[in-house]
């Protein structure tokens, strides 16, 4: 006959086994105590007392269900663990991790779960030992940017939608891998996350080479990545190259991100070539000087128009003399013209000084034919560093494409401290001219160059002028004020006004 | 008088930091025993500076403007006040804060007032390469840029956990006194020259 324990009024009421009192198997209350007898100890030959002749006999008076259960859990844990052939010690052992496995209350003797415990806990410490022997398993692998690549380009539908030509596939994972490459170089790609620029970098690849239905967005959907963030690399991405190009194009000047696309095959296959090339001295750059006047020689009899034929001729007058070249470098080429300016760019690169086969055919070709083909250094585009495949970043921070470029967020804190730097002048000038006067402060002349005249905020355009007179916004009020309590210009310059205000103007220490 | 007042920058003291750049501190954290059991509705109901939603947090939020700081006061008595630009003006914060408690009549005291952290910026002014860092330091830092864009390095001695970005911006935190900072950093800063991005062009 079972009933509910009327203690806790969840546990059934059940005969112990051991004592015959009824208890409940919930919370452990006794309900009706068996017949008490007294516990005539035992003692061994060593004058200890026998474990197991003291089992035979219980004192339920001195010891509650709680006690009882332990003692007889304790006892059914020593017999598993000796039959598992475990030492007395490393029994005692496992039977303290199953203590404070179960938080001291062990389990019932009659369960199936006490002779589990038992043997886990008898496993344990095996296990752990064999662990500690064992070396940890490698780290799981970074994230393999080459092979992304390819499988993002091989298996995308918005590439597979256009049915390229068999070799237009591995164009563009090649490009997009000297690409990706160029990014890890530029610092492009250090802390950020890598898919959207993955991404930015196949749109960009596409576009170059002729596939412009293929957009960011398009790509950024098929590989996961954030859209809008995609959208940020690849306006990054292509911010270096323009001022790659702008380093190393004699028409540099004249690339913008919107005609980045025409000029970047060439600019591509020129940092490919300057990587591949071993280091050079002085006479490297003197043999690859660009002469403009070049462009107007090679085209004289171009039927372009007059106005813009005059960005390809030399003045007439000056036309059989040494010309200097600094003032032709800032000749401005229309977009149309710049593919033409390519080829006898391409020409002048043709007496690089490369170690590569490549450079050792195109001069058998030039010597063969006198001129050197543009489209031969076009085409022979051998896949950026494919034949270096698997580079470490470090070889690829050696390898010198011609132009590096700092991380954008370090040009970015430079460009914000340059702009504090000027306000601070500004805020300077002001405080003396209304101190001393007009006069006296002619030497903190703001320079127009670094005036901020106006700043982009995100996509917004705040303008300098705001509301305040002489134009001035709260950000130079706030300048004036710091100055004005003795705030070091360098604190001033890391932008943390708030914590400047609340040390140096609003601070009782300070008042 | 003026010239004092534009000329206000100090010389750094090169032989307690030779990088020539001091960490500023961004945040002070103390934690204060009030010693009085205390009635958080009650508080939030007679302070006009406090903010009490049990549902969305067990404690009173309240916030005074100098120095400009925000407390969290539990109903055991114990507070937090967090947003001090100095230890001292986190110790002053504290002490108004009590002196609130006080006048809304519980018998606040003032006892065991401790700075708990102090999170510290610089800027050293040339980009990192984390990477680079990560790797050699693999001991003691975490880079994992598809998760956070900075590398945390915990430094062992003194304790205290670095948030280096690739701008060449350093976040220090952990510290309980603030020369732990700028040993941190001093530290640091040999180990981030190593591992400057190199301008080639």
């Amino acid at each position: 006959m079972e009933r509910t324990c009327w203690s806790c009024g969840e546990g059934r009421v059940i005969s112990d086994p051991e004592t015959g009192a009824r208890v409940c198997n919930g919370c452990g209350r006794e309900h009706e105590a068996a017949a008490d007898f007294v516990q005539q100890p035992d003692f061994g030959p060593d004058g200890r007392p026998d474990a197991s002749a003291s089992s035979l006999v219980h004192s339920v008076g001195d010891f509650g269900y709680r006690e009882r259960k332990l003692h007889g859990a304790t006892l059914l844990f020593s017999s598993v663990c000796s039959r598992l052939g475990l030492s007395p010690a490393r029994s005692d052992d496992a039977l303290r991790l199953a203590l404070s496995a179960t938080s001291g209350s062990l389990a019932t003797p009659s369960s199936a779960f006490l002779p589990a415990l038992a043997a886990a806990s008898a496993r344990i410490p095996d296990l752990a030992a064999r662990l500690a022997r064992r070396p940890l398993p490698p780290p799981s692998p970074p994230f393999d940017a080459d092979r992304a690549l390819d499988r993002a380009v091989r298996s995308s539908p918005a590439l597979a939608a256009l049915a390229l030509p068999p070799g237009k596939a591995d164009a563009v994972v090649s490009h997009a891998r000297f690409l990706l490459r160029c990014a890890a170089k530029w610092a492009l790609t250090t802390g950020r996350h890598p898919l959207p620029l993955l991404a930015a970098v196949i749109a960009l690849a596409a576009q170059i080479n002729g596939v412009p239905s293929v957009s960011v967005d398009d790509v950024a959907g098929e590989i996961s990545a954030g859209v809008s963030t995609s959208r940020a690399r690849l306006k990054e991405l292509v911010a270096a190259l323009v001022r790659a190009a702008r380093a190393l194009l004699p028409w540099g000047d004249d690339v913008t991100p919107r005609n980045l696309a025409h000029n970047a095959p060439l600019l591509l296959r020129l940092m490919e070539m300057r990587s591949k090339a071993k280091p050079l001295g002085p006479e490297f750059f003197d043999e690859f000087s660009f002469d403009p006047s070049e462009l107007a020689i090679a085209h004289p009899g171009n039927a372009a128009d007059d106005d813009e034929a005059k960005y390809f001729l030399l003045n007439p007058g000056e036309e059989n003399e040494n010309s200097d070249v600094s003032k032709y470098e800032s000749l401005k080429l229309s977009g149309e013209r710049l593919l033409d300016a390519h080829k006898n760019a391409a020409e002048k690169a043709a007496n690089l000084d490369n170690a590569g086969e490549l450079a050792k055919e195109a001069g058998k070709k030039r010597r063969r034919s006198g001129g050197v083909d543009a489209e031969f250094w076009l085409e022979s585009w051998e896949g950026g560093w494919d034949s270096d495949k698997k580079l470490t970043l470090e070889q690829i921070l050696e390898r010198d494409v011609g132009y590096d470029a700092p991380p954008p967020s370090f040009v970015a804190g430079e460009e914000s401290r340059r702009l504090r730097r000027t306000k601070i002048k500004a805020a300077k000038r002001r405080i003396n001219e209304t101190m001393k006067g007009q006069s006296s402060c002619d030497d903190l002349v703001v320079e127009k160059d670094d005036a901020p005249a106006e700043r982009t905020v995100g996509r917004k355009r705040r303008r300098k002028s705001g509301g305040g007179k002489n134009g001035t916004d709260w950000e130079d009020c706030t300048i004036e004020l710091l100055l004005l309590h003795g705030v070091a210009e360098e604190e001033i310059e890391q932008g943390h006004y708030n914590r400047l205000l609340d040390l140096h103007v609003f601070s009782p220490a300070s008042a | 008088m003026a010239d004092q007042v534009l000329e206000g920058s100090q010389p750094v003291d090169l032989s307690k930091h030779p990088s020539g750049i001091v960490p500023t501190l961004q945040n002070i954290v103390s934690t204060v025993n009030l010693d009085c059991k205390l009635d958080l509705k009650a508080i939030a109901l007679q302070a006009r500076n406090a903010e009490y939603n049990p549902k969305r947090f067990a404690a009173v939020i309240m916030r005074i403007r100098e120095p400009k700081t925000t407390a969290l006061i539990f109903a055991s008595g114990k507070m937090v006040c967090t947003g001090a630009k100095s230890e001292q003006q986190s110790k002053l914060a504290a002490r108004k804060y009590a002196r609130i408690i006080q006048k809304l009549g519980f018998p606040a005291k003032f006892k065991d007032f401790k700075i708990q952290n102090i999170v510290g910026s610089c800027d050293v002014k040339f980009p990192i390469r984390l990477e680079g860092l990560a790797y050699s330091h693999g001991a003691f830092s975490s880079y994992e840029p598809e998760l956070f864009p900075g590398l945390i390095y915990r430094m062992k001695q003194p304790k205290i956990v670095l948030l280096i970005f690739v701008s060449g911006k350093i976040v220090l935190t952990g510290a309980k006194v603030r020369d732990e900072t700028y040993t941190a950093f001093e530290n640091i800063y040999p180990v981030l020259t190593e591992f400057r991005k190199i301008q080639q062009g």
